[in-house]
């Protein structure tokens, strides 16, 4: 068999969505694939995030819950997944940020018609960057601009070189852009995180704050903006003062923003005081913040919400008045759920013990590729195409622009849109 | 050229850090991939019982010194691809038009620097600035790496 | 579906019909001369008949508005369709689409029901800056331009503003001045790019535009705060421009507009890579004199050169049209609007189908739309309108319409919307092929690589070339 060269593919890992990879593939197989990263080569080849050599299970067969997971054909997946789901009073579906958009778009008209919940992964976060805009406004750009102009880039609560490797090199620090030549000789980068790490050899300062505290550093820098006494802050505040300075100095600056700033369930707090702190930067020069995803599609999900309902919060259909939610993270009342849809995640994992241990409780139903913690505490289990790279999808970058993602690989496995879709068709 | 990583040449040292060199082992071993030191200053490997394992390390090590022409030394294990080296290279950046906006060359733009299979490889030391001695040193892949992937002769 | 509409008043330039009683076939989605038997007959006597609406000039998926949504100040994708669909529309242009953006306008607005869509692509100058100083490159842009337009499936090319502006000086001789942009693109020939889309603001309107014959002015309403400029406007006309009003409601409305123009409560900024943010604000225009400016042009002289619009949302929200039509319409209903007198011209609802169908349809390049004659989509709107429909109950009626026909599909009857599930297509403006090397250019300083910023139909609805 020839080989096959799919070139300008997008890749599906994380919230950058480089869309420059050329990816070789031989006998269904990718044989070799340029342009992407340690994260992305793990993607391409189904194998542990980072270690390129070690490979993931993959779910092979569609499993239902007898006393042990047992494997079973589609169809009696579905209509068990179905039964699962129609029995519910309060289902829950969650996960969904390593889904393409339309895969997103049908388990929201799953939750509509169940009456039930409906939050993406991270939520807690997202929502509330989101709604903070309301109060504090938006200040975007798409990371072209960022690109072109930005002669300050600061990482909060992130470590880029996890999460996204690709983003200093093709969005932020190191490429040239319209009006910053030289590249980063013509930008400073700080880091504000809880211990210093690979950022702190390429940052000009690193602020190192106690986990869960970064609302007090910004409130500190908000008042040294305002030359108010900020003496009363207990951490390093010769850095902090020599950040401001230079904040106040430079003509444009960006701010990216991670799952770091939602620690010791603190999101909302954080995320209002840096809106506030990007607020206030703007009336002396001009600064712009996103949030830095580091699953692919979080950024789809959050635009769904938005078209849909209007609202950026996690959808609740229970009550009478559809969807009005006003908390960031339902899972605060996991205890009401009877039962899950989990997409393409792995709570178990991913969520603190005291809330994954009433996940145990309720029959779940889970789609995703791989065996994860969760597989084996699932009632019906799906096996899945990988989005991106066996299956066509639409995903939202970091900046809210939607890229397509290409299937470059044959599978047998039905996309996660079309068991949806299935799904969603049986409860009519 | 690439390939060498310090584990491997770590393997034939006598692993005694006894630092009559003046490094421990695995200093050597770092050294070596330098080519700061030759495999003879270390003793032991001048004895007899580690005659195999001198061969190796200058079978490894030999002919890979004539090649190094870029004195560029590439640390796959720590390499985490995330293109700043394919960024910033200046000549990269004035053989593909890509390269200077940020996205990786095109598939079949010849550069010094890319990025296969998540990993950076020298694909035309040849066209290395440091490989032509008439341009000035250049030193941005290596001080530039976050990951210390790549360090130089 | 074979439909016929039976006993209706048709106003319709195209076809001279101002106001006849005519029998309408639709069959396969298209207005047809005639058949025998209908699978479906509606009864419009007594009511007003024009073809959907088209508005040429209506932010509905701009990069921003969603994250005003999601403070819940803007409608959602569903509300727009229904709003436009129960006032007659069928058609609307967003005029912001960058070229970084395209995907995403593309896929908000193919969100958006019942609607067709298109787009005007906002040029980047910067792109260009080093052709556009001199007329010797004009030919190598003139064939960039369809391409990038083509690309990034919009309609019609945009230029807000007609100037390159460094704010650092040390890449000062890349500025380019608005003369040398506005005698460049005058020179284009109009094969390759029928008509350039101006975005009209106060600077614009103080350079000298040697050729204005080549141009569309945008919503010319938010520049004209004086007698100059308004004398300007009408000259402009004379010399074969064509421009879209946009004209004021007294409420107050969302604005896109640059930070020189932002009142009151500012919601956020967008940076889009022009010379200045985009700013989303909220506030009254006060004491300027453009609303009263806009109406006065708005009555001095219909032409066919003159489209309807509001720069929505700015001057006004859409959901406004039909109280401005109504104002259009009556003396009285406007008797209150400005202390100053107003001309006294009153449009007839040939006048208003000819504003809101046939003169967008044109400046769009849609052949098949705006009208009523045979072969024309069958997009039909019926409104409860005739003789004596009084002037206060004007409004209520374009707000309301009685029928709404989308390409076939009945979408809104007896004043209900009964299906929203039509067929809903995406305009563009093709050509073949796209890998002219000098187009590179385009896509130098994005993130995306060439192939990549061709909108995919994913993101599309069903896509027609026109």
């Amino acid at each position: 068999m020839s080989e096959i060269l799919y070139e300008s593919v997008v890749c599906p890992s994380c919230g950058c969505l480089c869309d420059d990879i050329d990816v070789v593939v031989e006998e269904n197989r990718v044989k070799s694939i340029r342009n992407v990263c340690e994260w992305g080569i793990s993607k391409f080849l189904f194998t542990k995030k980072f270690t390129p050599n070690v490979k993931r299970g993959r779910v092979e067969k569609p499993m239902i819950r007898e006393k042990t997971l047992v494997e079973t054909d589609y169809e009696a997946a579905i209509s068990r997944a179905v039964d699962i789901l129609k029995g519910s009073k309060k289902p829950l579906i969650y996960g969904l940020t390593n889904s393409g958009y339309n895969a997103q778009k049908i388990a929201l008209s799953i939750a509509r018609r169940l009456k039930g919940l409906f939050e993406p992964r991270g939520a807690a976060l997202l929502s509330s960057y989101y709604a903070a805009m309301g109060d504090s406004n938006f200040y975007v750009a798409p990371l072209e601009e960022i690109r072109n102009n930005a002669d300050l880039i600061i990482y909060w609560g992130c470590n880029p070189i996890h999460s996204t490797p690709r983003h200093l090199a093709r969005y932020s620090v190191y490429p040239r852009g319209r009006c910053k030549e030289r590249g980063s000789q013509d930008r400073v980068v700080f880091t504000v995180d809880v211990a210093e790490n690979e950022m702190g050899k390429l940052s000009r300062r690193f602020l190192q704050v106690e986990r869960g505290t970064d609302f007090l550093v910004m409130e500190t820098m908000m008042k040294l903006l305002r030359e108010e006494n900020a003496e009363d802050y207990k951490g390093d505040i010769a850095t902090i003062e020599n950040m401001v300075r230079q904040m106040t100095k430079v003509s444009y600056g960006a701010i990216f923003f991670g799952m770091g700033l939602s620690a010791k369930d603190n999101a909302a707090k954080n995320i209002e005081n840096l809106m506030a702190l990007v607020k206030e930067l703007n009336r002396k020069t001009r600064f712009v913040i996103l949030p830095l995803y580091d699953d692919f599609n979080t950024s789809g999900v959050i635009q769904l919400l938005i078209r849909e309902l209007k609202s950026p919060m996690p959808a609740d259909f229970s009550g009478d008045h559809v969807a009005k939610n006003s908390k960031y993270s339902l899972l605060e009342n996991l205890h009401e759920i009877d039962a899950a849809l989990v997409v393409g995640d792995d709570p178990f994992w991913s969520l603190p013990s005291e809330k994954s241990d009433l996940l145990k409780k309720i029959p779940m139903v889970l789609i995703d590729p791989y065996w994860t913690r969760t597989t084996n505490k699932a009632q019906v289990v799906f096996p899945t195409a990988v989005t991106g790279i066996e299956a066509e999808g639409i995903a939202y970058r970091m900046d809210g622009l939607p890229l397509k993602l290409k299937k470059v690989l044959e599978s047998e496995y039905p996309s996660d849109e079309s068991i949806l879709g299935d799904i969603y068709q049986r409860l009519q | 050229m690439a390939k060498l990583s310090m584990y491997q040449l770590y393997h034939y040292l006598p692993k005694t850090d006894c630092e009559k060199c003046g490094f421990s082992c695995m200093g050597f071993a770092n050294r070596l991939i330098s080519r700061d030191v030759r495999p003879e200053d270390c003793p032991f490997l001048l004895e007899p019982e580690y005659s195999e394992s001198l061969t190796e390390l200058n079978r490894l090590l030999g002919p890979e010194v004539e090649k190094e022409i870029t004195g560029l030394i590439i640390d796959q294990e720590k390499c985490n691809g995330c293109g700043i080296c394919v960024t910033v290279c200046e000549v990269n950046m004035e053989k593909s038009q890509e390269v200077g906006a940020g996205r990786g060359p095109g598939f079949s733009d010849e550069v010094v620097l890319r990025i296969d299979n998540g990993k950076i490889k020298l694909v035309d030391p040849q066209s290395c600035r440091r490989a032509n001695p008439s341009s000035h040193i250049c030193r941005a892949c290596a001080e530039l790496c976050p990951t210390k992937a790549i360090s130089l002769v | 579906m074979k439909i016929k509409i039976e006993g209706g008043r048709l106003y319709d330039l195209r076809n001279n019909l101002d106001g006849e009683e005519r029998d309408i076939f639709i069959e396969d989605g298209i207005i047809v001369e005639g058949f025998s038997s209908a699978d479906r007959t509606i009864d419009a006597s007594g009511k007003a008949i024009m073809a959907g609406g088209i508005d040429v000039h209506s932010h509905i998926a701009t990069y921003g508005l969603n994250l005003i949504r999601g403070t819940n100040r803007f409608y959602s994708p569903s509300e727009i369709g229904h709003i436009y669909a129960k006032m007659g529309y069928t058609h609307v242009n967003e005029p912001f689409m960058t070229q970084v953006t395209a995907n995403y306008v593309h896929h908000e607005l193919s969100s958006i029901p019942i609607l067709d869509t298109s787009a005007f692509l906002v040029l980047n100058l910067r792109d260009v800056e080093g052709k556009i100083k001199s007329a010797k490159h004009l030919e190598e842009v003139e064939k960039i331009i369809p391409i990038i337009i083509a690309g990034t499936k919009a309609i019609g090319l945009k230029i807000y503003e007609p100037f390159v502006k460094y704010a650092e000086r040390k890449y000062i001789l890349r500025n380019v001045t608005a003369k040398k942009v506005l005698s460049f693109f005058s020179g284009m020939s109009r094969e390759s790019i029928p008509r350039i889309i101006m975005h009209t603001s106060p600077e614009l309107f103080g350079e000298e535009i040697e050729n204005p014959g080549g141009f569309h002015f945008s919503h010319v309403g938010s520049a004209i705060g004086n007698e100059e400029a308004y004398q300007k406007v009408l000259s402009y006309l004379n010399a074969g421009a064509t421009i879209d009003l946009g004209l004021f409601d007294l409420e107050q409305n969302l604005r896109i507009s640059n930070p020189k123009q932002t009142v009151g409560e500012v919601f956020g900024r967008v940076d889009m890579g022009l010379s200045e943010d985009i700013v989303f604000s909220k506030g009254k225009v006060s004491g300027s004199e453009a609303p009263f400016f806009a109406f006065k042009l708005a009555l001095s002289q219909p032409s066919n050169h003159i489209s309807f619009s509001t720069d929505s949302p700015a001057n006004a929200s859409f959901e406004a049209y039909p109280k401005i039509f109504s104002w259009l319409m009556k003396a009285e209903n406007r008797a209150n609007l400005f202390d100053k007198e107003l001309p006294e011209f009153e449009y007839s609802l040939l006048d208003i189908a000819r504003i809101t169908r046939h003169n967008p349809a044109y400046i769009l390049g849609l052949k098949n739309k705006g009208h009523l004659g045979a072969g024309a989509e069958a997009d039909i709107a019926i409104y409860d309108i005739n003789e004596e429909t009084k002037p206060s109950e004007l409004e209520a009626r374009f707000k309301d319409c009685a029928y709404l026909i989308k390409s076939g599909s009945i979408v809104v009857e007896d004043h209900q919307m009964v299906n929203d599930q039509v067929e809903k297509k995406t305009y563009y403006r093709g050509v073949e092929p796209l890998d002219y090397e000098p187009a590179k250019i385009m896509t130098s300083y994005s993130t995306f690589r060439f192939e990549n910023f061709i909108v995919d139909e994913v993101f599309t609805a069903e896509e027609v070339k026109i």
